[in-house]
């Protein structure tokens, strides 16, 4: 006998739902099999079975379970299974609460008002007179104040951000970077690549080329405040296209080419749209940007994302005037570069030169140019 | 009104769409317009694009076509192959 338990899909979520069974109780199911689909607080993902055999169900969907929960159990045998599945009818049925005594003009103002027999078991009390009745007409007739309930994508965004506020001291930084040489970049790759390479995707390739020559921010942080260096740069990037706050991961990204990173990031954008979300797209980063880009958003303090020790926040391309060489005046664009950081690990002279080194990338067209080649961790400090 | 003239409505009507969404005068945007030409057409605005356009026709667009459409011209072709433009 082997038991279907729920595994553990995120960081977030202590509990998840199961939505569906993919087979029917006593179908046979083979080794590695998806059994079942759960539904976490932003995606589905499938259960599977490293044990093949005969599938008993042990909890039907739609339920919510908590992790390790056991869901289902796999059998050797028909025989073994259907032994199983008669003992727990059998305790289900011996578990049964005993019958309510209802008088009849109790029943009578039930049947009125609607009123189910597992309200009415709700009260705890074993015989149920006309008032205890009265008494949930009252409060069911009661106008329910109005109230927003968020959706549960949302609570789990509430949770992060609680979790993150109570156990990070966290510091902020800001640096501005003139945007002239990574627009221009940006031009060009368009018409080379056919891709939509703009400053997301620039600032996600300039981070990630910074891995080796600032491990520290790519950390992990344990409670005990050691950190574990990361071995390559996952960025999770924020993508919001109304349908909810996504953290999708770009893996790898210091090893692929610029363009390989924005067909990812625009697909991340669809799957938001969509709503088809795994969980292997959203977990495994080890930095985030928070892309604040829409227009007039100054300045943006992210959180940090727990375990992570720091997260970029990219903000909205402003206009300035100042004087040129010659003294006339001209106009340039800018964006203001946010970095709240863990000072458990990082203080503020080491923010200032990760903050630095991405404003000499972005602004240096020789330094700049080389985000569009494909190059690994080739900017170290 | 011919099917025609409605035709040109439709593509005139489609025009406005992109530029509103865009941000910019349907008389800047040409059959070749495109995120290489474009400012404005970020991939945070084609997002917006296909949303909008989804929305106002009635059809879906399938990851590929979304990340395959480069101009005002493929972005028509698309709608046209829906039905949703004569």
């Amino acid at each position: 006998m082997h038991d279907i338990v729920i595994p553990k899909l995120n960081t977030v979520d202590v509990t998840y739902t199961l939505v569906e069974w993919l087979f029917d109780e006593g179908d046979v199911v083979p080794p590695d099999a998806p059994v079942a689909i759960l539904e976490t607080s932003k995606a589905a993902q499938e259960v599977t079975c490293e044990s093949g055999g005969v599938l008993q169900h042990i909890v039907t969907p739609p339920a919510e379970c908590e992790l390790g929960a056991v869901i289902g159990r796999i059998f050797a045998s028909h025989e073994e299974r259907e032994r199983f599945a008669a003992a727990r009818t059998e305790g289900r049925e011996s578990a049964e609460p005993p019958g309510l005594i209802v008088t009849k003009y109790a029943r009578d103002l039930m049947k009125r008002h609607g009123i189910t027999d597992d309200r009415v078991r709700a009260l705890g009390k074993s015989v149920i007179k006309t008032a205890d009745i009265e008494t949930l007409i009252s409060k069911q007739d009661r106008e329910p104040e109005p109230r927003h309930i968020p959706s549960r994508a949302q609570r789990a965004v509430a949770d992060i951000v609680t979790e993150a506020h109570r156990t990070i001291p966290a510091a902020f930084s800001v640096v501005k970077i003139y945007a002239a040489e990574a627009l221009r970049l940006s031009r060009q790759l368009a018409g080379l690549e056919r891709s939509m390479i703009g400053m997301p995707e620039l600032l996600i390739k300039c981070v990630a080329s910074l891995h080796s020559g600032f491990p520290l921010f790519f950390a992990s942080i344990q409670p005990d405040g050691n950190a574990f260096p990361a071995k390559e740069a996952h960025i999770g990037v924020t993508v919001d296209v109304g349908k909810g706050l996504y953290i999708p991961v770009v893996k790898n990204a210091g090893g692929r080419p610029i363009a390989h990173i924005a067909r990812e990031l625009m697909e991340f954008r669809v799957k938001a749209l969509r709503g088809s979300f795994t969980e292997s797209d959203l977990t495994g980063g080890n930095i985030a940007i928070s892309l604040n880009d829409d227009v007039g958003i100054v300045l943006t303090q992210p959180l940090i994302l727990p375990p992570h020790v720091c997260m970029l926040a990219l903000c909205a391309m402003q206009d300035e005037l100042y004087r040129d060489a010659v003294g006339e005046l001209s106009a340039r664009q800018f964006f203001y570069l946010g970095l709240s950081y863990d000072h458990r690990l990082i203080n503020g002279r080491e923010a200032a030169h990760f903050l630095g080194e991405i404003k000499k990338i972005l602004e240096i067209a020789d330094r700049i140019r080389r985000l569009g080649e494909i190059d690994g961790d080739s900017h170290d400090r | 009104m011919t099917d025609e003239a409605a035709g040109g409505a439709t593509a005139t009507e489609f025009l406005h769409i992109v530029a509103a969404v865009l941000k910019l005068d349907p008389a800047e945007l040409d059959d070749g317009a495109g995120p290489a030409t474009v400012g404005n057409w970020t991939s945070r605005k084609h997002i917006e694009l296909v949303v909008t356009l989804e929305e106002i026709y009635g059809v879906s667009f399938a990851t590929d076509e979304i990340l395959g459409i480069r101009s005002v011209c493929d972005l028509r072709d698309t709608l046209r192959g829906k039905g949703a433009l004569s």
